[in-house]
């Protein structure tokens, strides 16, 4: 990372396939920066040269240097062998990325999970789920850290043992939203907070469209895991696509908001996730392809089995990872009213059992 | 000459007994009127001199002086009209006072003679019962009122020139009958749980808070019926005696509030609003706060978490000593606060959380919701419970549950055991138990306690919820009819534990 690149990334007027080539026309932005109009304007046309000229007028390259160097992060540029080998073959990719912690290798696979930030208890199992087993085995996750689906699958990963990646709408120095920090952090430890934007970039909404274009673009396969009609999430399945990634949604009931972009994914022909089998079968043929060796084992994670008392199973059969009312619990269980509720207090107390908001409860699959 | 009579005004929730006194003399003709009085007060002069006119009654052209003593405690109000211009004609030696010292006149005047009605009368009769009163006089609009305070003849009089006439013996007047209301039976009818359908849990939680007088939280969407459970708790509360009628009833004539009949004969449910003031919910200078109004009742607040952190810390204090203190430059007073908190709110900000499909709030905006309600006053809500969607099979069984007077016999007899049980101390409800009692009187065995323990730690419970929670446990064991806290009365009350977690994500 030297002041010049730093400089010659954040040039605005110059879009980032236009700053690629004018690198790969094999002069450093260290010799940009020191060009004349005229050998800028005959090497780059006229317009850009404006551009350059502009830019250097008002630029204080130490103080960038040093604002970057404060926020602990990095500048990786196109031309360092750090900058991912994934976004190096796709266009309208960012000359320079900042970084805190690592870059995804290329040697291992990654997945993107994404989803809705609002996601049911189910879609935050699954997310949970997909996130752990892909730690476990050393598939990196790659995500955007916002709330709800992103954020809990990069921290299943963690759980799993695994490293994870997290793409951002703002400044890599900003933790957004202020609730995921723990993670966050983590997530520098373990991985690394990537981002196209300049140390101390708001999170505008505007950002975050064209993130999602980095997450699908380092990762090898897209799970979505919730999503809206119009969300985020299949903004990035339609970059997965566009680039080349394979795209798996996770079904869901066709009543539910929440799952009806995933379900109109499937529909269009996105792989449908049936569990942890769909996910092995797509990494073991991307493994073959890339000659690497290794089997995946996706099975270990999931609790199945436990020991429910006749009346126990009973309660526990009407639950499922929709929270369900109290009430409606009762109606459909049939049991005396002080029994349901010792039961379920039990159950909670195991664990089997979540309380979503106040006498709602689903299955804690954990 | 000389003439007195007896009368009675309204300072906060009581009635003061006062004598007015006037002196005719011979002097330039003025009419002044002395003793700590309030504008309202000394308007008096003008109604009195004009009714007494309006009424043909002669009133002499002389030096008039009133005084209303005890001269130095500030009156107010319009009740002593009626005595000004019987101690004037008094003093004019039109009517004997010899004869009216165990009497009192209350009431108001209008011009024309005819006597208006005042607020507070049942408060005054009760309290010129007490002080040994015989005979006293009311405007006709009161006399509900009259007829439930016995042992004191009581007129119910409509103009001046009727007393005048009577204090002469050119008439006769009939005392008003004394009617024994609780005898009768005149008890208003009340909202029934009978009327609320379905919703189990919802009246199960209702009956424990009305057992132990917990304060007590919904939380469910819109139409769930929040409101109409909250209505019908005092309808399950033990039924009032005939002292506590007629002290609520009292507190509600001063205030004017006193709706047909005469008499409050049910426990008081008040509803706040939540842009209600800090001086609307206790009480100030010259208002019964709502608190107060609520006292051996129910206070509702709908949407809880709307309500500002003043108003609400405002309630600590009734919540926790069942009074409340009010200190104003002009008055230092204590009322009765003792009433039962039912507060009702949404799951989230939209209402429908947690069916994603209806709500439209984000994780932070629920948590934001949430913990408006957080802190003090939640340590003080002992249960928590969800009121659910009412469903069209549940419309249709409409009456299909149990009555509040079923309800009623059971928590009646929590409360009796209660009772017995903290016969020595100064409180009678497991809800007003304090720490240091709550190991003494809600003993747990070692199945229990292990329970406990499991669920401290994996429900991340705080010291607090675990005090509430055995509190409650002890009032579902009350109201079984058991002596010990069972396994089965502690996971029930942990079901009603508060909403201190956080969520994951």
């Amino acid at each position: 990372m030297d002041k010049y690149s730093l400089w010659f990334g954040n040039i605005l007027g110059i879009g980032n396939a236009g700053k690629i080539n004018m690198v790969k026309s094999g002069r450093s932005p260290e010799e940009i920066y020191h060009m004349t109009w005229e050998e800028l304007s005959l090497l780059f046309g006229e317009e850009q040269a404006e551009k350059v000229i502009l830019a250097r007028k008002e630029a204080d390259l130490d103080k960038e240097l040093e604002k970057v160097c404060a926020a602990k992060a990095r500048f990786i540029t196109y031309e360092e062998k750090d900058y991912p080998a994934r976004l190096r073959e796709l266009c309208g990719m960012p000359y320079g990325l900042y970084v805190r912690g690592q870059m995804p290798r290329q040697d291992l696979i990654s997945v993107a999970i994404v989803g809705a930030r609002s996601a049911t208890p189910y879609g935050k199992e699954i997310a949970h789920d997909i996130g752990k087993i892909c730690g476990e085995n050393n598939i990196q996750v790659i995500s955007g850290l916002a709330r709800g689906v992103d954020g809990i699958s990069q921290s299943g990963a963690m759980e799993g043992g695994g490293t994870t990646f997290g793409v951002l709408g703002c400044g890599v120095d900003i933790c957004y939203p202020p609730g995921n920090l723990q993670v966050y952090m983590e997530v520098i430890k373990r991985g690394g907070v990537i981002s196209e934007f300049p140390i101390g970039t708001k999170p505008l909404p505007g950002h975050f469209p064209s993130r999602n274009r980095i997450i699908s673009g380092l990762a090898d396969i897209v799970v979505v895991v919730e999503a809206k009609k119009k969300s985020g999430s299949l903004i990035t399945a339609d970059f997965a696509l566009e680039q080349g990634r394979d795209v798996i949604a996770v079904p869901g009931r066709i009543t539910d908001m929440t799952s009806e972009g995933c379900n109109h994914l499937i529909s269009q022909g996105a792989e449908i996730y049936m569990g942890p089998e769909t996910l092995e079968r797509r990494l073991q043929s991307i493994a073959e392809v890339r000659n690497m060796k290794g089997t995946f084992n996706m099975e270990s994670t999931v609790k199945k089995n436990f020991a429910l008392t006749r009346e126990e199973a009973i309660v526990f059969g009407c639950l499922g990872l929709r929270p369900k009312r109290l009430e409606e619990v009762l109606t459909e269980c049939n049991l005396p009213m002080g029994e349901v509720m010792g039961i379920l207090m039990d159950l909670e107390i195991k664990g089997y059992v979540k309380e979503a908001s106040k006498n709602n409860y689903y299955v804690n699959r954990l | 000459m000389f003439g007195s009579v007896n009368s009675a005004f309204i300072k906060g929730i009581g009635a003061v007994i006062v004598r007015v006194e006037a002196d005719i003399s011979n002097g330039l003709p003025m009419f002044e009127m002395v003793g700590d009085l309030s504008p309202q007060v000394r308007e008096a002069r003008e109604r009195v001199r004009t009714a007494i006119k309006n009424s043909d009654i002669d009133l002499e052209v002389r030096k008039t002086v009133i005084n209303i003593c005890p001269a130095d405690v500030h009156k107010q109000g319009s009740s002593m009209d009626l005595a000004i211009a019987m101690a004037i004609l008094a003093g004019q030696g039109a009517i004997s006072s010899s004869r009216l010292s165990d009497t009192l006149f209350v009431g108001e005047l209008s011009l024309e003679g005819s006597i208006n009605g005042i607020k507070g009368t049942l408060a005054i009769l009760m309290a010129a019962k007490e002080m040994g009163f015989k005979n006293c006089f009311i405007p006709r609009a009161n006399e509900e009122e009259g007829r439930v305070v016995d042992g004191i003849t009581i007129y119910a009089v409509d103009t001046l020139k009727e007393v005048f006439d009577f204090l002469t013996e050119k008439t006769k007047l009939s005392p008003i009958e004394y009617i024994d209301f609780w005898e009768e039976g005149r008890l208003d009818r009340q909202e029934d749980f009978a009327d609320l359908s379905g919703q189990e849990t919802l009246r199960r939680a209702c009956e424990i808070a009305a057992a132990g007088m917990h304060n007590i939280l919904f939380i469910g969407p819109p139409g769930s019926g929040k409101t109409m459970a909250a209505k019908r708790i005092p309808g399950i509360l033990p039924s009032i005696s005939k002292k506590e009628c007629l002290e609520i009833s009292s507190l509600y004539s001063v205030n004017g509030m006193l709706t047909m009949g005469g008499l409050i004969t049910r426990r008081p449910f008040r509803e706040v609003h939540h842009t209600a003031t800090k001086t609307a919910i206790t009480g100030g200078a010259y208002t019964i706060g709502e608190v107060t109004l609520a006292d051996k009742g129910v206070l509702f607040l709908d949407e809880f978490p709307e309500f500002s952190r003043e108003v609400i810390e405002t309630l600590r204090e009734p919540m926790e000593s069942g009074r409340v203190a009010i200190t104003r430059s002009n008055i230092r007073e204590e009322y009765p606060a003792g009433f039962m908190l039912v507060a009702a709110m949404n799951p989230c900000k939209c209402g429908f959380y947690p069916d994603l499909n209806k709500c439209r709030c984000t994780e932070t905006e629920i948590r934001r919701y949430l913990s408006k309600v957080s802190g003090p006053i939640m340590d003080r809500i002992d249960i928590c419970t969800e009121s659910s969607p009412v469903e069209y099979k549940d419309i249709k069984s409409l009456g299909g549950g149990e009555d509040s007077a079923t309800i009623r016999k059971r928590v009646e007899a929590a409360h009796e055991i209660q009772k017995k049980r903290f016969g020595k101390y100064n409180y009678s409800f497991n809800s007003f138990m304090p720490v240091g009692h709550v190991k003494k009187f809600c003993p747990l065995d070692k199945e229990c306690d292990r329970y406990m323990e499991m669920a401290f730690e994996k429900l991340e419970l705080s010291a607090r919820t675990y005090n509430k929670t055995l509190k409650v446990s002890r009032t579902i064991a009350d109201l079984a009819g058991s002596e010990s806290i069972q396994l089965c009365h502690i996971k029930e009350a942990l079901m009603y534990r508060g909403m201190d977690k956080k969520y994951r994500g």
